[in-house]
């Protein structure tokens, strides 16, 4: 009977609902307010956009979200962070280090940095799977080579024996999302996912991210300072500056209709190609 | 991976005759000779000695009869102890340094990578500071004031270990504290250095986004890059060791190759002088090709411009 209410109510709870989240640093013995008062909510199979200029949190929320922030010199002041009824905020770190893993998966910005040099893809890969499932090593490889397919590299059993070294940047990406998407979490968090990347891979990526979202029906949290990306991926965007909410809205709103003077000033900034004809 | 090794020693033999060159020269242009010493002998007995053992002909002449020897195996006959070659000397004593110096390297990293670990882990907090300060007291400490204070403190205060001599493993203890203290100081900063670096990565965040537990993400994907600093700090430093500490055997009386460093420059025994000189270079050369081989196998990047 419990069991029922739990479920209709988890139904009808968001993913994640995030209230009044706070971050602080330390910097030179002073205490800056990099995130202020952040409040969303992000329902399942949804995309939301981080947008702002760098510096203005974008980065610094998600990470805060993960339990990733290097405290300290970080500090969360306040706030809640409900994730399928848990507060990550609150939650110890082992049990989020367990939810980390299975429920939420990142891809961070810089793929030539964020894959271990040392260690094989395969068991860079595998790892995740092995710590929080219960399958084999066999099981475990071929679900990677599966994966690896899956976000279009083609060789996969032979490349899981290679080093990060030997891939170019846009597979490295490849692999960040394959191992991001590995466990089929709910929640997906790209931080600038193609930030580093040339444009033409840039695309590549935006598109396999979204087919692969759809495939596995995840939500998305995108940070990205880039508004044409936004617009691209995002159903609903939040407009950060200086750690504040500028505003927040559908992406249609935000793009045709801007309510606050920045995201007016930024929609004017964006560069356009002068009609030529 | 077998070319690298055969091509590596190949180069060595160049690299010994110059060793061996270069000693040769610097040796005969100090001042004095193997018999000069404060009381003159008579310019007979002298006259005769350096006869005995070619001294008198040119040094081109010498440089070419050692250089014979040399290729035969031959160090020559010490002038310093009559009667001995340098091969004998170096039978007698390498021994005992080698295990004087392996106990010492195998403490230092056995006392000295786990602390580094763990201090880096724990940045900033007190263990971190702790073993900071006092590896940097280890680092400032010589040997010869370290040796004295561990006699002072561990044998005559506790009565462990015993303060000279070379038999029982109670006279072993001491020396290798002595020696292995120091280098232990020098891996745990070391180690502790190149920890830090790699915990402050990406990846690092990337594992620990995987939902790891911390000893894995520690172990596994730490531990490799931050160990390649001290890999390349512990393989030469082993040649050092196991060639014998002069401070170290003089403070134990330990009969020991270090002593004969010295003794021989002094004394201007020649051929002694080359042969630890050229023992001292071909461990040096060998030991770098053991840590290049090893920092190649932590680090798949150097595999592929190695080879």
């Amino acid at each position: 009977m419990t069991h029922w209410i739990l479920k209709v109510k988890l139904k009808l709870m968001p993913l994640l609902d995030v209230q009044h989240l706070s971050v602080s640093f330390v910097h030179n013995g002073q205490r800056k307010h990099v995130v202020q008062d952040l409040s969303f909510v992000l329902e399942p199979g949804e995309t939301l956009g981080l947008v702002g200029e760098s510096g203005s949190g974008k980065s610094v929320s998600c990470l805060a979200l993960l339990g990733l922030l290097p405290q300290p010199p970080a500090k969360v002041e306040g706030g809640r962070a409900f994730f399928e009824g848990i507060d990550l905020l609150q939650v110890s770190e082992k049990r989020l280090g367990k939810i980390r893993g299975q429920s939420m998966g990142i891809v961070f910005q810089d793929p030539s940095s964020s894959l271990n040099p040392y260690l094989t893809i395969g068991s860079q890969l595998a790892e995740g799977l092995i710590a929080h499932t219960n399958m084999g090593r066999r099981a475990a490889r071929l679900k990677c080579i599966e994966a690896l397919e899956a976000v279009g590299i083609a060789d996969a059993g032979v490349r899981l024996n290679e080093y990060p070294h030997v891939f170019s940047g846009g597979m490295r990406q490849r692999v960040m999302i394959a191992m991001a998407l590995l466990l089929n979490p709910q929640l997906l968090i790209a931080d600038e996912p193609t930030t580093a990347l040339d444009v033409t891979v840039q695309a590549q990526i935006l598109s396999l991210l979204k087919t692969r979202q759809a495939a596995l029906g995840t939500a998305m949290i995108l940070v990205t300072h880039d508004l044409g990306v936004a617009a691209r991926m995002c159903d609903r965007l939040i407009l950060l500056r200086q750690g504040k909410v500028e505003e927040a809205g559908t992406a249609e709103a935000i793009f045709y209709a801007p309510q606050s003077l920045y995201a007016k000033e930024l929609l004017a900034a964006v560069p356009t190609l002068p009609a030529i004809v | 991976m077998l070319q690298l090794i055969i091509r590596r020693l190949l180069q060595a033999i160049p690299v010994l005759f110059l060793i061996a060159t270069a000693t040769f020269f610097l040796i005969h242009l100090a001042p004095g000779g193997p018999f000069h010493q404060e009381r003159p002998l008579s310019p007979q007995v002298l006259e005769a000695l350096n006869a005995h053992y070619g001294l008198n002909d040119p040094w081109i002449v010498q440089y070419g009869r050692y250089l014979n020897h040399l290729l035969h195996g031959e160090l020559g006959p010490s002038y310093g102890h009559p009667g001995h070659t340098v091969n004998e000397l170096i039978a007698q004593s390498l021994p005992v340094s080698i295990e004087l110096g392996l106990w010492a390297w195998v403490f230092s990293l056995i006392v000295g990578i786990p602390l580094g670990v763990w201090a880096a882990e724990k940045q900033h907090r007190w263990f971190d500071r702790v073993c900071s300060t006092v590896s940097t007291l280890g680092l400032c400490l010589p040997t010869f004031v370290l040796g004295p204070l561990l006699m002072l403190g561990l044998a005559v205060g506790l009565g462990i270990g015993n303060v000279c001599g070379w038999g029982s493993w109670e006279d072993r203890l001491l020396p290798v504290l002595t020696l292995g203290l120091v280098h232990a100081a020098y891996v745990l900063r070391l180690t502790r250095g190149g920890m830090l670096e790699v915990l402050n990565q990406d990846f690092i965040r990337t594992a620990r986004a995987k939902g790891l537990s911390g000893w894995t993400v520690l172990f596994k994907h730490a531990l490799r890059g931050g160990l390649l600093s001290v890999v390349a700090f512990a393989g030469p430093q082993l040649s050092a060791l196991v060639t014998g500490s002069f401070v170290v055997e003089t403070i134990f009386h330990i009969p020991g190759l270090g002593r004969h460093f010295v003794q021989a420059a002094f004394n201007r025994d020649y051929t002694l002088i080359l042969g630890t000189t050229l023992l001292y270079g071909a461990l040096i050369i060998v030991m770098n090709l053991m840590a290049d081989l090893m920092q190649a196998w932590l680090n798949p990047r150097l595999r592929v411009s190695m080879l």
